[in-house]
């Protein structure tokens, strides 16, 4: 096992390299001068001239070669120095700690409002495979999977205020700080990434049960006259669940890379919201850490569910 | 744990959350409905321009001394003229109270900590709240130049120096004594830029004065030759003061930006809580020089940026007012109006700038003037105003028509191609264009085939160009690109037309020279100059009288209207909101104006 875990630690260094290569190279290549987009500012109503263009692009090292851009970045990286905004001059780890934590609460709520959602309708849906209840769950996940997170949440936020007259506070407080005001502003988003997500947890969870409740094993129990709740409770989601806890990791992977377009909505102030900042104002150090952060988690749910698996399976570590 | 207490707990937990969510206690309920202040006063004209001039005896001069122009006699406007919409609100009667929140929003933060590095609106909105002017446009008249800081300033019959009197006593938020030596050293800091960081809103401070000094309360800026809109350059909302000693900790430390707890001011509100890219929030200064304010004991401001959140912020009463940046379209304010009534007031808000199509001038075939003037005098300023502007747009002219001292309105809207805002297409306008272009070898046959560079904003004013074009033989391909992407092209003056839209700093002339038609200037992005308009601008900008100055700046625009480059339509007027239990104030006549609210107070709200 320990020969596996390094074989497989090593090939995560490549790929974060090659993460950092990617990364790097492609915001070379977007159109758009970051000199450029901070002078002339958020709202385009920025003033400057020439000289301070010139000045300002040899402050940000954009004239130096991109080999010597690249190199800087990584050892910055290496000393663990994430570097400083172009746009307000703070540094990238003061950021990413107020924006992280914010951004996992609302994966973390999102992911427990698709789960709560996802998996008992899955259940229900292959139990009673075919029924109008079946087809009115199964819609109601096509209908999650088929509408885009942004207009859920516009959705939601237009029936709340016109409605109901009613609009999250102002302000973001943590869970652990104030959790009813938290609650209030994080809940119906995560109700939003939820109903988004809930789709694919649920259509796994009933193909999942449809199979499992094909199985011998399922058959046998029932033939011991054990009752159906107990049939379906005890064996036959406790087996269907392992895919679907597999797909719930990639998923919350997913969440915390995907809130983008939520936090802006419900103004929810986390990493998502930042990207989108600096994406608009050409914030390249910020957007390349941020991605490489987004990619490193991808990185490290993928290596730690191939450890599990090797883990579990003792042919995969030998192979 | 059983299968059946993982689903309760899940369930429980999206039951609990949904409720929670709903159970609020002080979020439910909008503002209750306070007593309704009296609609707006009828609109009045901008009252920043000084006393008027006589008004030049042939409007279209310019027109006419444009040799390939062809003379025709203006079409009188129709009754459909639009009006400058610019004005204030009645105010209550009532004693004002003390006490209450203002929440105000906008888009984005204001990122800067350091307002001399600001550069955008929300930046001067917030920290108008907390550092002082030197001078300020009064915020009640919202004409006249009042001091804020200063008490008195004089200048010397040669125009070279300046001299204001520092208010005696200012002491900061934090407890430091604050003074002329504060107010030099930030006049310094605008000119020399410590450690090459740009600071840029000094630009004004910069092209125009040499330093600051300071003797006892009185601070000197001296100027190495007159310029006429220095008072105006220093009053500029922009320019606001901040303690001498954090800035030298700051500038001792490579410029960096302050830290929440270092912002300090002689301001209204003093810096409580800034949570970055969600709110922050200001509390009353109670040691405000100004006696007896402010009157509220907290400013907000949330940040918003998504569009549709921000309508529903303010229409639950979450927010009670809508900065004039951050402006609605038109039609959702009349959406508000009908849902809500005289419980809230808008206004529209004069954004003076210019706002048009950069014609490349140094590349064909645009380098033909004659197309350009065509272009300049074909186009339907009028339809653009209502598809764009929903017909509340102002004409962008050379220089704004809020410089009547200039040209007015009036007077502009007699040219050829800027007529047809107030009446719609002018056919004999259409035909000159036609001509010119004829004149140039182009015809319905062969059309000249060029292209406009454009954003993806939802003002598609290229929308409207492409068929306008059309009828006098330009088929324009439109050339989308982002923000960054367009800049990018900009800068290497690889385009032929381009769309773009920049505000003004401050209430004159000199505010266009360097915003866009100077040679400094970062936005003349076809490098564009003109020894005539080189030499103008030199004599206009140490005149002290009005009307030689205006003589001279009409030859400008003239010059500017002969050989187009900068092809103006329409600036947007911007729509600025607020729930009528906000009283005292008065909004500003141009968008980049002062924001303090010591005067403003809460009547009713819950």
């Amino acid at each position: 096992m320990g020969a596996y875990i390094i074989r497989r630690v090593f090939t995560f260094i490549p790929s974060a390299i090659g993460v950092t290569l990617i990364i790097f190279v492609i915001m070379r290549i977007v159109p758009g001068d970051p000199a450029l987009m901070i002078l002339s500012g958020h709202d385009g109503e920025g003033t400057y001239t020439q000289e301070d263009y010139l000045l300002l692009r040899s402050q940000m090292g954009l004239d130096d070669p991109l080999p010597t851009q690249y190199l800087r970045w990584m050892g910055e990286l290496a000393r663990l120095d994430l570097g400083v905004s172009l746009e307000d001059d703070r540094p990238i780890s003061q950021i990413f700690n107020e924006r992280f934590p914010v951004t996992v609460q609302l994966a973390i709520l999102g992911f427990i409002s698709a789960c709560a959602m996802g998996i008992p309708i899955g259940i229900i849906s292959a139990v009673k495979q075919d029924s109008i209840v079946d087809y009115i769950f199964r819609s109601i996940a096509i209908f999650g999977l088929a509408m885009p997170t942004f207009f859920v949440g516009l959705i939601v936020i237009l029936i709340l205020s016109v409605y109901f007259n009613w609009f999250p506070p102002i302000g973001f407080a943590n869970l652990w700080e104030d959790p009813l005001k938290s609650i209030q502003q994080l809940g119906w988003p995560a109700l939003a990434l939820g109903f988004s997500v809930n789709g694919t947890m649920m259509r796994m969870m009933r193909a999942q049960m449809l199979e499992v409740i094909q199985e011998d094993y399922v058959r046998t129990a029932r033939s011991k006259g054990l009752p159906e709740r107990v049939v379906i409770n005890r064996h036959a989601v406790k087996n269907a669940m392992l895919p679907v806890i597999t797909l719930a990791g990639t998923l919350l992977g997913g969440l915390l890379g995907g809130t983008v377009v939520i936090e802006m909505i419900f103004n929810i102030p986390g990493m998502g919201r930042a990207l989108i900042d600096a994406i608009y104002v050409r914030d390249i150090p910020i957007i390349q850490t941020f991605i490489l952060i987004i990619a490193l988690i991808y990185l490290f749910l993928n290596l730690l569910i191939d450890l599990t698996y090797g883990w579990l399976n003792p042919r995969i570590r030998l192979n | 744990m059983g299968f059946k207490r993982i689903i309760a707990v899940l369930s429980a937990s999206v039951l609990s959350t949904a409720l929670v969510a709903c159970a609020s206690s002080d979020a439910a309920e909008a503002p209750a409905q306070p007593a309704a202040a009296a609609p707006a006063a009828a609109a009045a004209q901008a009252a920043q321009a000084p006393s008027a001039p006589e008004q030049p005896a042939a409007p279209a001069a310019a027109a006419a001394a444009a040799a390939p122009v062809a003379q025709s006699a203006p079409v009188a406007p129709t009754p459909q003229k639009i009006e400058l919409r610019v004005g204030t609100v009645e105010q209550s009667t009532k004693t004002a109270e003390y006490g209450g929140t203002l929440v105000q929003m906008d888009t984005n933060d204001p990122a800067y900590k350091d307002h001399h590095k600001g550069r955008t609106i929300t930046n001067l909105i917030v920290f108008s709240n907390i550092h002082g002017n030197l001078l300020h446009t009064d915020t009640q008249t919202r004409s006249e130049i009042v001091g804020d800081i200063a008490t008195d300033w004089e200048v010397s019959s040669d125009g070279l120096k300046y001299t204001f009197d520092i208010r005696e006593g200012l002491v900061t938020h934090q407890g430091h004594d604050f003074g002329a030596s504060d107010v030099a050293y930030n006049v310094n800091r605008l000119l020399t830029q410590p450690n090459d960081k740009p600071l840029p809103r000094g630009g004004c401070l910069r092209a125009a004065a040499d330093g600051a000094t300071a003797t006892g309360q009185s601070v000197e800026i001296t100027l190495p030759s007159p310029v006429s809109s220095f008072i105006q350059c220093i009053s500029m909302a922009y320019m606001l003061f901040q303690p001498q000693g954090i800035l030298e900790t700051v500038d001792a430390d490579g410029s960096r930006d302050m830290t929440t707890e270092e912002v300090d001011g002689v301001g209204p509100f003093v810096m409580d809580k800034w949570e970055v890219d969600s709110m922050l929030s200001l509390k009353k200064n109670a040691n405000y020089y100004k006696e007896g304010k402010p009157y509220l004991d907290e400013y907000q401001l949330a940040v918003l940026p998504d569009a549709s959140t921000r309508i529903a912020a303010f229409r639950t009463g979450r927010v009670d007012m809508v900065p004039p940046f951050t402006t609605p379209k038109k039609p959702e304010v009349d959406a508000m109006k009908e849902a809500l009534g005289d419980k809230v007031t808008f206004q529209q808000i004069l954004a003076p700038g210019w706002r048009g199509f950069i014609a490349n001038q140094n590349v064909a075939p645009l380098d033909d003037v004659r197309v350009r003037q065509a272009i300049n005098i074909g186009l339907d300023r009028y339809e653009f105003n209502q598809l764009n502007f929903d017909g509340i747009g102002f004409l962008s002219a050379p220089y704004l028509g809020m410089f009547d001292w200039v040209y007015s309105f009036d007077e502009y809207f007699t040219w050829p191609g800027y007529r047809s805002v107030v009446s719609g297409q002018v056919e004999e306008d259409l035909a000159t264009a036609q001509s010119l272009m004829k004149e140039a070898g182009y015809g319905p046959d062969n059309p000249l085939v060029t292209t406009v560079n454009c954003g993806t904003n939802v003002n598609d004013e290229c929308a409207v160009l492409k068929p306008q074009l059309a009828e006098f033989y330009i088929d324009v391909e439109i050339i989308r690109k982002d923000r960054g992407a367009r800049l990018t092209d900009a800068n290497n003056m690889d385009f032929e037309l381009w769309h773009e839209s920049k505000g003004i700093e401050y209430g004159d002339p000199d505010a266009y020279h360097s915003l866009l038609y100077l040679p400094t200037s970062g936005i003349n992005y076809t490098d564009w100059e003109n020894a005539d308009f080189s030499a103008g601008y030199d004599a206009q900008k140490g005149l002290l009288d009005l009307t030689e100055r205006g003589a001279a700046l009409r030859d400008m625009a003239d010059i500017l209207y002969n050989d187009p480059v900068w092809i103006g339509v329409l600036r947007p007027s911007l729509n600025h909101g607020w729930w009528s239990y906000v009283n005292g104030y008065v909004p500003p006549n141009f968008h980049q104006a002062t924001y303090k609210y010591d005067h403003v107070w809460l009547d009713g709200k819950n």
